[in-house]
């Protein structure tokens, strides 16, 4: 009896280092969500990236209310943590259009370059859930 | 009696124990096999780049220099007609890759690659399974109305035809993907700082990072994310352009933003990093790396090892010029750019 107990003990033990032997990923990330509004209206299908001084940038792009929720990975949400140049585009080229292909047209930059290619934004990613919006001006 | 029938058999407990343990084995075992089956599609696909860097090497042996990216045929033909074919760098290796006899069916340079798919759409559009990882679930030939943008049109007809889906593309640009070299190595908007291009004849010799330091070829998938990127074509890239403003396949140049056809169908760049969140089809996001792998993508380096990289490995785009090249991913990409690379 006491051999069969220590073999099942052994057989336990076994799997339970099996078990515990996954490994995940080492970065940390923040889940950052919040809104984004051109002279106080919501701004719907602009494109934010948000790049980290080192890493992988995160990106999302509004809702009809302005409402964002940044990605990481198609499977992870969030961004890493830290300060993070943040660039906010409405520019769209077009596409489409071809065979079965919905025909998607170009679009206007309705914000001011110091929102995208000089951009003077920035975020401070914690750990947790952020809420971060952004207040643009046009002029 | 009593005491002979506690000797032979088992007590509930004990049985019990037993069958637990059996469970709890194959509740672990069973998701170890899902595992192993894939981690067996990833060493098919890392076999398959393998290849692919012997048969670049092998090309390389014969012609002193790397295959063109895709041979321009306006170089013959200034006014080559839209939506015709030019011959891709797949269609080059394939006499290295043991399809010698397709090479030699398809007269790759002698007929236009829209006179060889007029002339021999079955051998055209025949998949090698060289050119697929085996995780991905994409169709073997793309549909043309799915896919427009990575069929071509027979020489004398209109009709399109789609070309057989490939995963694996070579390495072009650090920004968006650019027919032409860069002028300074290090600036992607001046053209492209990588291995390929329009008529490239890059030499070893030509790869001063050291051909261990710089990607060669990399995998992109059809289906990532649940939306379409559509991977990659094999033996021809389509021309882009109306008549006599033909721009060849131009379409992601400067100014000709239209992120479904062209140059990105047989060549990557690494602006939006390896496995971008797509936010539809048709995006420029769908000219990056992708896999069907999970956390990054494989790539040939260019002495013809397979590494893997994870999709967390720094990338830093700049928002406005100049575009240096100045992070990890980047100077991997770039020939000539002269950064030291740490681990990756």
């Amino acid at each position: 009896m006491i051999r069969m107990r220590l073999q099942c003990l052994s057989i336990l033990l076994l799997a339970g280092i099996v078990v515990g032997c996954g490994g995940g990923p080492d970065y940390k990330l923040g889940s950052v969500e919040g809104t984004v509004t051109l002279d106080e209206k919501p701004l719907a299908d602009a494109e934010l990236r948000f790049q980290p001084p080192q890493g992988r940038s995160s990106v999302a792009v509004t809702d009809q209310n302005g409402h964002y929720v940044l990605d990481y990975t198609t499977e992870q949400k969030g961004a890493e943590l830290g300060t993070h140049s943040v660039s906010i585009t409405t520019l769209r080229s077009a596409s489409g259009g071809e065979g079965e292909q919905p025909a998607v047209p170009g679009r206007d930059e309705l914000l001011p370059a110091r929102y995208h290619a000089k951009t003077e934004l920035t975020a401070d990613v914690k750990q947790g859930s952020n809420t971060i919006d952004f207040h643009l001006k046009s002029k | 009696m009593v005491r002979m029938s506690r000797e032979r058999g088992f007590t509930l407990i004990e049985l019990l124990v037993v069958i637990a343990i059996i469970a709890t084995l194959v509740a672990i075992l069973l998701p170890a096999v899902q595992q192993a089956r894939e981690a067996a599609r990833r060493s098919t696909c890392k076999n398959n780049l393998k290849q692919l860097g012997i048969a670049m090497h092998n090309y390389h042996d014969t012609f002193n220099v790397f295959p063109p990216c895709y041979v321009d045929m306006r170089a013959t033909n200034a006014a080559y007609p839209d939506n015709k074919g030019h011959w891709a760098w797949s269609a080059f290796i394939l006499p290295f890759m043991e399809q010698g006899s397709l090479y030699d069916t398809l007269r790759v340079g002698n007929l236009t690659a829209s006179e060889a798919i007029q002339a021999n759409l079955t051998a055209m559009q025949t998949p090698i399974p060289s050119f697929r990882c085996p995780s991905d679930p994409g169709p073997s030939v793309h549909s043309t109305s799915d896919a427009p943008g990575y069929a071509i049109e027979e020489s004398t007809t209109a009709t399109g035809r789609g070309l057989p889906v490939s995963n694996y593309v070579v390495a072009n640009n650090t920004t968006n993907v650019r027919q032409n070299r860069s002028s300074t190595g290090t600036d992607g908007t001046t053209g492209a700082t990588g291995m390929f291009f329009r008529d490239s004849n890059t030499r070893m010799a030509n790869i001063t990072d050291g051909l261990s330091n710089t990607i060669m070829i990399g995998e992109r998938t059809y289906i990532h994310g649940g939306k379409l990127m559509k991977a990659g074509t094999l033996h021809a890239v389509r021309n882009d352009g109306n008549g006599a403003t033909s721009y060849g396949p131009a379409a992601q140049d400067s100014g000709q933003g239209a992120w479904n056809h062209g140059l990105m169908t047989i060549a990557f760049h690494v602006r939006d990093g390896i496995n971008p969140v797509l936010s539809g089809p048709d995006t420029s996001r769908s000219g990056n790396l992708s896999s069907a792998h999970k956390g990054g993508a494989q790539v040939t380096l260019g002495d013809g090892s397979v590494r893997f990289i994870g999709e967390n490995i720094w990338n830093l785009q700049e928002t406005a010029a100049p575009y240096p090249i100045n992070s990890t991913l980047e100077s991997l990409v770039g020939i000539r750019d002269g950064n030291v690379i740490g681990e990756f």
